[in-house]
């Protein structure tokens, strides 16, 4: 169908009008952005930590930080689903852990590595749990405590971080 | 030892243990001040919204859907002859082989009957919380925890009854049911609350996944280090208490271990198929019972709940609801001759069931196969309910009220779990409970 009169008259603005945007904005140079990590520095204390987490945040962090790899989405709705059947969610908790420790994958540190260099091993487990070193208190402690408990391996020790309550927090 | 000095000195400790004061779990000095008849009471919810035309009236579906045939398919609860025809609420192709009762007579012959009890609500959510509050859920949204203390924190506060000493069995975790072990309210809460498991999804489901290969660690060896460890990073830490997402339940830390070798014990059980359920266990009200059974052998609670609901299948298919009901009754037949299997509660136990609300007086307009019509709750014959009672203080053969004679409220029976466990002058001084709420055995 062929337009005249003011259609037309009006079909030939809106085109007009529509070049002229192209004109301002469509060629306008692209930002350079680049993307990267910043260093985050690690705390000293405790004090920052005030606000705790869900329960999809300490599932998917206590994964993460005993597996390495991210929690699938399927995984993390389940364990919710039996956590939601579960009563006392401590309870919970530490049967998650500990099923969690008995997975084959489970990235856990040797016995020998753990008493051969006790202090590093202290080190890293408040890194990789608590995101933070420990004091020299906190240090002391952990090595009278390792030493005069042969019983004690990396699972127990993770067990405790895992479970302790400045982990259910951030 | 002589019999003089034995009787000095037992003499002594009766006078020692007459004048010192007990110290219960809950922090209380003395007892509660109530009478206390058995020392177990299991109370099943006999839930899903059930009809008084199909269950206590015995009217099958003479009162529903136009056929001639009335009867009874509650065999293990109520006495009657079954329908004569029609049958669709068995086992076998169409439902047309009847499960035989397994009680040798129906609990209505040997304990009392309240054969018409007014309900407060004529849905679950609210019919649930008048079944563990007491009262109806005013003001209280869906997913949210009680306003007013549920029985388990009325037991546990005003009992000295432990954690492990009430269980809440659930058939699931739909809606708010698990958020129904315990109140927010601020004198009462998860420091009083009832265990709680959902088993088809704990022990059978999503569960297996996250728990099925826990370790139970060693007590000395293991567990006593990572606790002390614990303890000094939670020291350190100085936690505010609240213990992020989802506390405990103020399970001692022998209480926990005790449940998680409970739950060890459920996979186990299930890898094996050796779960004490029903002779017939072919839905989810059947398989919950027989959960609920193991944890009655492994805890001996004084109370426990357990929650069925599969009769509610009754929105669209109503031969499905004959079924469901004719289970519910073989399961809760099952849960009686289970308890009698305890020594600890053989004769010292109480059961009680009430459905939390009934059913629509007239159907909707779904078919089944059977071209017979479904029914939703929400008019008044849904507010129309029964309760039933058997234990060693319970009168037997008594039936209380009928269809033109309403005796006793949906409410009335956890005052009545109250009662019998000795907390009901407590309860009733703390005045949570909806107005007019007795103990059953007072409307006798």
């Amino acid at each position: 169908m062929k337009m005249t009169g003011p259609w037309k008259l009006r079909l030939h603005g809106n085109a007009w009008c529509m070049l002229g945007m192209m004109l301002a904005f469509g060629c306008a140079p692209e930002p350079e952005v680049t993307y990267g990590l910043q260093p985050l520095e690690i705390a000293a204390s405790t004090v920052d930590k005030d606000r705790a987490k869900s329960m999809d945040q300490w599932i998917t962090i206590l994964h993460a930080d005993l597996f390495g790899v991210a929690l699938g989405s399927g995984e993390l709705f389940e364990i919710k689903q039996a956590f939601a059947s579960v009563g006392d969610q401590e309870i919970a908790r530490e049967v998650l852990v500990s099923n969690f420790m008995r997975d084959p994958d489970v990235q856990l540190p040797d016995a020998a590595v753990m008493a051969q260099d006790p202090d590093a091993f202290i080190n890293d487990t408040y890194v990789r749990f608590l995101v933070r070193y420990p004091t020299e208190a906190e240090r002391q402690w952990m090595r009278n405590f390792l030493a005069s408990n042969p019983n004690m391996t990396p699972e127990l020790v993770y067990t405790a971080f895992a479970l302790s309550e400045e982990y259910l927090h951030y | 030892m002589k019999r003089r000095t034995f009787l000095k000195n037992a003499g002594l400790a009766t006078a020692g243990a007459a004048a010192a004061p007990i110290i219960l779990p809950s922090g209380r000095l003395f007892a509660a001040s109530g009478r206390r008849m058995t020392d177990h009471v299991v109370m099943v919810a006999f839930a899903g919204g059930v009809r008084q035309q199909e269950s206590i009236l015995r009217r099958y579906v003479d009162d529903s859907q136009g056929e001639p045939y009335p009867g009874n398919i509650m065999y293990n609860l109520l006495s009657g002859e079954a329908p004569a025809a029609k049958i669709v609420y068995g086992t076998g192709v169409g439902g047309i082989q009847p499960i035989p009762a397994i009680l040798p007579q129906p609990m209505e012959q040997f304990g009392t009957t309240f054969a018409e009890v007014s309900a407060l609500s004529a849905g679950h959510f609210g019919g649930m919380n008048s079944l563990v509050q007491g009262g109806t859920p005013g003001g209280q949204g869906l997913k949210q925890r009680p306003l007013q203390p549920t029985v388990f924190e009325y037991l546990r506060r005003h009992g000295g009854y432990k954690a492990t000493d009430t269980w809440f069995v659930g058939n699931g975790i739909g809606g708010s049911l698990p958020l129904l072990n315990h109140s927010g309210h601020p004198n009462y809460g998860p420091e009083f609350a009832g265990n709680f498991f959902a088993p088809l999804v704990t022990f059978v489901n999503e569960g297996e996944y996250a728990f099925a290969d826990a370790a139970v660690y060693h007590p000395d060896n293991e567990l006593d280090p990572i606790r002390r460890m614990k303890a000094f990073l939670d020291q350190q830490f100085a936690a505010d208490g609240t213990g992020g997402f989802g506390g405990g339940l103020n399970n001692t830390d022998e209480e926990k271990e005790q449940i998680k070798a409970f739950m060890q014990l459920m996979y186990d059980k299930v890898e094996n198929s050796a779960i004490q359920l029903p002779p017939v266990t072919d839905n989810g009200d059947t398989a919950t019972v027989g959960f609920a059974c193991e944890v009655l052998s492994y805890f001996q609670p004084a109370f426990t709940f357990v929650n069925l609901g599969a009769v509610d299948s009754c929105h669209s298919n109503f031969s499905s609801y004959l079924g469901s009901l004719h289970r519910a009754d073989h399961a809760v037949g099952h849960l009686w001759n289970h308890i009698q299997s305890i020594p600890e509660m053989a004769g010292n136990t109480t059961l009680i069931l009430t459905p939390e609300c009934g059913r629509n007086l007239q159907p909707n307009n779904i078919l089944d196969e059977n071209d017979w019509r479904a029914y939703d709750h929400s008019d008044e014959n849904s507010m129309r309910i029964f309760t039933m009672m058997a234990g060693p203080d319970v009168p037997q053969g008594l039936t209380i009220g009928g269809e033109d004679n309403p005796i006793g409220m949906v409410t009335d029976s956890m005052m009545t779990v109250c009662d019998i466990l000795g907390v009901m002058p407590e309860v009733q001084a703390a005045g949570m409970v909806h107005a007019g709420t007795d103990s059953l055995f007072n409307r006798m």
